[in-house]
C-alpha cells in the first residue's frame, strides 16, 4: 500500500532523511520511531507529497509521489499533533464538509458521510457549532472525522497524540485502531515508545534521518528482551557511535 | 475547487468579528468621525472669526470709528496690547502712528502696523480680516482725494479683469477637489482594505496549522491560490466600498467642509464606471502583491511588518497626481506603476475619457496582477517558504 525506496531529502545540504526504504501494508499499523529532528515529519510530507524527495521515490495506494502527487493526496488523510487546523469561525460540519468538497466529493454524498462520521465520533450534539468553542478532545474528533471524510486508504499520524491530554490522546489511539479494522495502511510517527508499543504491529527505528531498525514489534521485543524505549535509545547510541 | 476556496474562505471571513470591525464598520464610520470632529473646530474658528477681539495702539479717529463700526470686531481696551496678544485675550493689535492723521491730511500714506501671533491660527486669520477691513477704508479716503481733485477713478485701473469659467464655482471647485482627492484616496483605500484579509488567508494559516491539511488535499496549488486570492480581492473591494460609502456620508454631513458653501461634482456614469474598474483593478494589484507577502511571511505579525512599504507606495503614487496637470503631462507617467492608475484616476474625475490613457494604465495593471499572482505562485510552490516556521 505504502513503499518507499531510497526516499532521500537534503536541506541546504544537510541531509534530513537518508536512503529510506519500508513498506506499509494493508490493515497494518507501522510505527515511525524516532528523536525530534530524526526525519519523520520530512518523510511524512514527503509521502503527503507536501515536500519533493532529493532522491527515490515512494508510492502510495499504487501512485507513485513525484509523478501523480494529486492522485496520492485524494488517497491519504493526514493528521497532525498539536494544532488541530481547523477553522475556528467555520461549524465541525463546515470544517469536514470543506474538505470533502476539496476531495472532490458531491454534495449528496458528503451531506450523507458527514451525518456518519457525526454519529462514529458521538459528534451529534455539536456538529454545527463553530469549532472555537470546542473542547481539546471536541477538536480532534473534528480533526480525525475530517482526515477520513474522502475515505483515504492511507493515514499518515504525524505525532498525533502530541500536546493532548490523556482522553483525547485515547480519542485519537482508538481511531488508529479503528483505521486497521477498516483496513487501511496506517504510518504513525511518533516518539513515545509506549504508543508504538501499544499500538504498532511493526516499528521503523530511524535516527539522523536513517533506518536503523525494521521490524515487528513484538519480535523486537523478543529479540532484545527489553523495553521497546530501551531497544530504542540502545540503538540511536549505536547510531550516533 | 476555486469556488470552493473562495466560498468558505469568504463565509469565514464574514464570521470574523475583526475582519468585519476592520474592513467594513470602521472604513464607514472613521470619515464621519474624523470630518465631525474637524468640523467642530472649524465651526469653533468661523466663530472666531466672525467674533475677532482687537486691541488698538495709537491714534487715529476715523480708522477707530471705522473699526469700530465692523460687526465682526471687538475693540478692547488695553493697557499691554502686545502682552494681551501673547496671552491670546486679543487676536490682532492695530499699531497706528500717532502722525497719521496729519499723514493722510497731506495725501501722504500712513503705515498701519497689524501684529499678530503666528503660532495661533485664529490670529493669523485675523490678519487677513483686518487687512481687507483696513484697505478698503484706504480705498474710501483714495476715492475722497481723487473726488477732491476732480480725478476720475477709472484712470487708475485701465484694465479690469472679469472671470469666467468652464464649470460654475460650485461644480469646478467640487470636481477640482474631487480630482485632488479620488486617485489618493482609492490608492491608499486599495491597499489598506486586503492586508488583514491577506495576512489571514496564507501567513495566518500557517500559524493555525490548517496549512499542511489543506495542501495535502487533492486540489493544485493554483486553484488554492487563486480562490485565496480572489477572496482577498472581494473584501478589499468591500473595504474600499465601506471607505467610499464613510466619505459620502463625511460630505453629505459637512457639505461646506472644504470651503465652498456648497460642493457638486461633475461626472458622467462612463468616467464613474471606469473608476470603478480601476478601483477594482488597483485592490487586484494590492491584493495579489500583499498575498505573496503573506506567503513569505511566517506569521500574519510578521507580514503586517511587511506590509508597510506598500503602504507607502500607495500614499506615494497617490500623491504623484496632486501635481500633475491631466490635461497636460508627459506620456511615460503612464508606464510607472501605480504612477499611471493615479493619473487615470485624476484623468475621468475631471470627465477626460482618453482611450489610449486608459488602454495603456489597464494593460500594465493587469500584467501586474499577473506578475503578482506568478509571484505568488513561486512562492507557494517552494519548500522552503512554506515550511520555515
Amino acid at each position: 500500500m505504502v513503499e518507499l525506496r531510497a526516499l532521500s531529502k537534503t536541506f541546504n545540504g544537510v541531509k534530513a532523511v537518508s536512503d529510506l526504504s519500508f513498506t506499509v501494508r494493508q490493515g497494518e499499523i507501522v510505527g515511525l520511531l524516532g528523536e525530534n529532528g530524526a526525519g519523520k515529519t520530512t518523510t511524512l510530507r514527503m509521502l503527503a507529497t507536501m515536500l519533493k524527495p532529493t532522491a527515490g521515490t515512494a508510492t502510495v495506494a499504487g501512485h507513485d509521489i513525484i509523478t501523480a502527487p494529486a492522485a496520492v493526496r485524494s488517497q491519504i488523510g493526514i493528521l497532525f499533533g498539536g494544532e488541530s487546523g481547523l477553522y475556528d469561525r467555520l461549524t465541525a460540519r463546515e470544517n469536514i464538509t470543506y474538505f470533502a468538497q476539496l476531495n472532490g466529493m458531491d454534495r449528496n454524498t458528503t451531506a450523507a458521510r458527514v451525518n456518519a462520521l457525526s454519529v462514529l465520533f458521538g459528534m451529534e450534539e455539536y456538529i454545527d457549532r463553530r469549532v472555537g468553542t470546542f473542547s481539546r478532545g471536541m477538536r480532534q474528533k473534528t480533526a480525525l472525522a475530517r482526515s477520513v471524510v474522502h475515505r483515504p486508504a492511507v493515514m499518515l499520524f504525524d505525532e498525533p497524540t502530541t500536546g493532548l491530554d490523556v482522553s483525547s490522546s485515547l480519542i485519537v489511539q482508538d481511531f488508529i485502531t479503528r483505521c486497521r479494522e477498516e483496513k487501511r495502511a496506517i504510518l504513525f510517527s511518533s516518539h513515545k515508545t509506549d504508543e508504538i508499543e501499544k499500538l504498532c504491529d511493526r516499528v521503523i527505528i530511524i535516527h539522523q534521518g536513517r533506518l536503523l531498525e525494521d521490524m515487528s514489534v513484538s519480535a523486537l521485543l523478543q529479540k532484545h528482551g527489553r523495553k521497546l524505549g530501551e531497544i530504542f535509545l540502545s540503538r540511536i547510541g549505536e547510531g550516533d557511535a | 475547487m476555486i469556488f470552493v476556496v473562495l466560498r468558505k474562505e469568504i463565509r469565514d471571513l464574514l464570521r470574523d468579528k475583526r475582519t468585519v470591525l476592520v474592513s467594513i464598520i470602521i472604513p464607514i464610520i472613521l470619515f464621519p468621525l474624523i470630518f465631525s470632529i474637524m468640523n467642530v473646530n472649524v465651526r469653533r474658528n468661523e466663530q472666531l472669526r466672525d467674533h475677532l477681539r482687537i486691541a488698538i495702539r495709537g491714534q487715529n479717529p476715523s480708522l477707530r470709528r471705522f473699526l469700530n463700526a465692523q460687526k465682526n470686531i471687538t475693540v478692547r481696551p488695553s493697557d499691554e496690547p502686545l502682552a494681551d496678544l501673547r496671552a491670546g485675550t486679543v487676536h490682532a493689535v492695530i499699531m497706528i502712528p500717532d502722525n497719521s492723521a496729519q499723514m493722510l491730511e497731506a495725501g501722504k500714506t500712513a503705515t498701519v502696523t497689524i501684529a499678530v501671533d503666528n503660532t495661533s491660527q485664529i490670529s493669523l486669520m485675523a490678519y487677513g480680516i483686518l487687512k481687507d477691513i483696513i484697505e478698503s477704508h484706504g480705498r474710501t479716503i483714495l476715492q475722497k482725494r481723487l473726488t477732491l481733485r476732480g480725478i476720475d477713478r477709472s484712470l487708475l485701473k485701465p484694465i479690469a479683469i472679469k472671470k469666467k469659467t468652464t464649470l460654475d464655482e460650485e461644480t469646478g471647485t467640487g470636481t477640482m477637489l474631487l480630482s485632488l482627492l479620488l486617485p489618493l484616496l482609492l490608492l491608499v483605500f486599495s491597499a489598506t482594505s486586503p492586508l488583514a484579509v491577506a495576512a489571514d488567508l496564507i501567513a495566518g494559516e500557517k500559524e493555525r496549522s490548517s496549512l499542511e491539511p489543506l495542501l495535502s488535499t487533492p486540489v493544485d496549488r493554483i486553484s488554492l491560490l487563486i480562490g485565496k486570492f480572489l477572496a482577498v480581492t472581494a473584501m478589499g473591494i468591500i473595504g474600499v466600498i465601506a471607505f467610499m460609502c464613510g466619505l459620502i456620508i463625511s460630505f453629505a454631513i459637512s457639505p461646506d467642509f472644504f470651503g465652498a458653501d456648497k460642493l457638486s461634482f461633475a461626472m458622467s456614469p462612463l468616467p464613474l464606471g471606469l473608476i470603478a474598474l480601476l478601483t477594482v483593478i488597483l485592490t487586484m494589484i494590492f491584493g495579489a502583491t500583499e498575498l505573496a507577502i503573506s506567503i513569505f511571511a511566517r506569521s500574519s505579525r510578521e507580514a503586517q511588518t511587511y506590509f508597510l512599504p506598500v503602504i507607502i507606495i500607495s500614499v506615494a503614487a497617490g500623491y504623484s497626481s496632486v501635481m500633475v496637470d491631466p490635461k497636460n503631462f508627459d506620456p511615460p507617467y503612464l508606464h510607472i506603476p501605480l504612477v499611471n492608475i493615479s493619473i487615470t484616476i485624476k484623468e475621468l474625475a475631471i470627465g477626460i475619457v482618453e482611450p489610449a490613457s486608459i488602454a495603456i494604465t489597464l494593460s500594465w495593471s493587469l500584467a501586474y496582477i499577473v506578475l503578482a499572482i506568478l509571484l505568488s505562485r513561486i512562492l507557494f510552490a517552494r519548500e522552503g517558504v512554506l515550511f520555515r516556521m
